[in-house]
């Protein structure tokens, strides 16, 4: 997400943001950092970090922190730029036992460098290996995180415009 | 065509020192039964590094160490 300012870029970075997460709950983004450049990532985080409740049969909830920088890439028409730096998205069945839940955390003091995504106990799966297997996948953003839990987990979206909204991010 | 505005003041909030310290708190005392000031010096120390990476509750509140710092 490019922008004029700093500012900008961090509000192009959250406006689509915001817009995805609106078809599956109403709850507010909570940001923590902001809209400077600095060498920590800046947070945001869906509702208060506790998991929050979806529509739809598959009985879910859902929990979003993502991670994100604001760089200067100079040269470019819009010089600002937000690059994400970290994120956890997961699936938790209404026990809260997680389901399905994609990582990302370069710099953490985990091993687990690249995207990977864990199948959880919540979801039911009886093989030893999987309850601590880091599964490799390519970066995964929220959109496509949601997409996949209104299509194959069966949460109800909100909107009713939720697939043009999906398609324009 | 979904063209809805987004609302900076309405949609979007920008947590406080202690809002993001509260945040941090909750979550170390739902997932791991810790205050988050607990959480936060075991982290510092590496106590979490030996087998604890698998563990989702450490996982996912230390993604939410930036808002408990500045």
């Amino acid at each position: 997400m490019h922008g004029a300012t700093a500012r900008e870029a961090v509000e192009e970075f959250l406006r689509p943001l915001r817009r995805v997460i609106s078809c599956v709950t109403p709850g507010i983004l909570n940001i923590r950092g902001g809209y400077h450049p600095s060498a920590r990532p800046h947070s945001v985080l869906i509702g208060d970090g506790l998991p929050v409740r979806l529509a739809g049969t598959g009985r879910l909830m859902f929990r979003m922190v993502h991670h994100y920088r604001v760089a200067e890439a100079p040269g470019e028409r819009s010089p600002w730029k937000v690059r994400t730096a970290a994120y956890y998205y997961s699936l938790d069945d209404f026990n809260e036992r997680e389901v399905i839940s994609y990582h990302w955390h370069p710099e953490g003091q985990s091993p687990i460098r690249f995207p990977h995504l864990h199948v959880g106990p919540g979801a039911g799966c009886q093989r030893e290996e999987i309850g601590t297997a880091h599964c490799p996948t390519g970066r995964i953003s929220v959109a496509e995180f949601l997409r996949f839990a209104i299509v194959d987990f069966r949460v109800e979206p909100l909107r009713d415009d939720w697939s043009d909204v999906f398609a324009e991010t | 065509m979904a063209n809805d505005v987004l609302d900076l003041g309405k949609d979007i909030h920008e947590v406080s020192d202690a809002e993001g310290l509260a945040i941090l708190d909750n979550a170390a005392r739902h997932y791991l039964n810790m205050s988050g000031e607990e959480f936060l010096r075991a982290w510092k120390e590496g106590r979490f590094q030996n087998g604890s990476g698998n563990d989702p509750g450490v996982a996912y509140v230390s993604m939410l160490i930036p808002f408990a710092e500045d």
